[in-house]
């Protein structure tokens, strides 16, 4: 029985060839970020395994640890591995075909090249709940701007940060795909009137990326079970208390 | 994929990066979730040279002519 949690993987060193600090992971980096917003904002158990922990032995003990219903990962793949932090001259395997079973019962999604050909349905065959991630390279486009605002990369990490955003909402794997699907449309839509001169590479990523999109397994589960979340509770106590000074000061005024 | 079809997305491609500045053709703009990044210069080199990564760089360019294609049908041009 997995714990009601979630675990996000969110290296932050790539290799010297791919940029170190500047490659790709540093928008992974980002996009994971903003998950882990929504987690806080949800509240409950989460955790992360951050840049030097996003490797094979911390990923593995925390699975065990933890026991999280819900995995977001976030790091380079092919159609058989997925790796995390570059460190000691390699990228870490996080994952390949012979520790699948790693994901069983729970729900899992990867920002990830590749994984939905061969490590995707592996894990649902050694007992994953449902898996989704991409069955091609996923590419975006970047400006070289600060990855937090950069606009050529935006497009990418609404469309690739809806699915978990959604089940961590509560919402079943089902919904959060159809929900995906229509982020990466109205992003493909908008990018379609703009006179950027790279819209033409954003579209065409939008498109390629929101193709290779691929659940398997359950679409009626849950990757965490509904929650009234905690920073919308923690707002209403503030409003509150905020109304009700006011409205002793009016009194004491008037 | 005919070579016709890989020279008509080749020079779809170049056409695009022609019309870039000298300075942001050499810079990095495509990344990837496998680890690389490209320049729009490399993009085309890649699918010249018909790599790994450029018959990617051919398969999404083929996405998006046909997806032109299929908008100009709807507007009957």
């Amino acid at each position: 029985m997995v714990t009601d949690a979630a675990l996000v993987v969110r290296p932050n060193m790539d290799s010297p060839d791919n940029g170190g600090t500047a490659g790709p992971y540093s928008y992974g980096e980002v996009w994971m970020g903003s998950i882990l917003s929504s987690l806080a904002w949800r509240g409950g158990l989460r955790k992360q395994l951050y840049g030097d922990d996003a490797v094979a032995s911390k990923f593995a003990s925390t699975v065990q640890s933890l026991d999280p219903s819900f995995v977001v990962g976030m790091g380079h793949g092919n159609e058989e591995v997925y790796a995390g932090q570059y460190i000691n001259g390699a990228y870490s395997i996080l994952m390949n075909l012979d520790n699948a079973d790693l994901m069983a019962g729970r729900v899992v999604y990867l920002l990830s090249c590749l994984t939905a050909q061969q490590l995707g349905p592996a894990m649902i065959e050694k007992g994953a709940v449902a898996y989704a991630g991409y069955n091609q390279d996923f590419v975006w486009t970047v400006s070289g701007g600060p990855p937090a605002t950069d606009p050529l990369a935006a497009p990418f990490a609404t469309s690739s940060t809806t699915y978990p955003k959604v089940l961590v909402k509560g919402k079943i794997v089902g919904e959060a795909k159809v929900r995906t699907i229509e982020v990466f449309n109205q992003q493909i839509a908008a990018w379609e009137k703009s006179a950027d001169p790279y819209a033409r590479e954003v579209v065409k990523w939008l498109l390629w990326d929101r193709d290779a999109f691929t659940v398997l397994g359950d679409e009626e589960a849950r990757g965490l079970e509904p929650k009234l979340a905690i920073g919308l509770v923690i707002s209403a106590v503030v409003a509150g208390a905020i109304g009700y000074a006011v409205y002793r000061w009016r009194r004491r005024k008037g | 994929m005919t070579d016709d079809q890989s020279k008509l997305l080749i020079e779809r491609t170049r056409k695009w990066v022609g019309s870039l500045s000298a300075e942001a053709r050499k810079k990095p703009t495509i990344f990837t979730m496998s680890g690389k990044t490209f320049t729009p210069d490399q993009v085309v080199a890649e699918m010249e040279k018909d790599t790994p990564m450029g018959k990617v760089f051919k398969a999404a360019e083929a996405k998006m002519l046909e997806r032109t294609l299929q908008s100009k049908k709807k507007v009957g041009l």
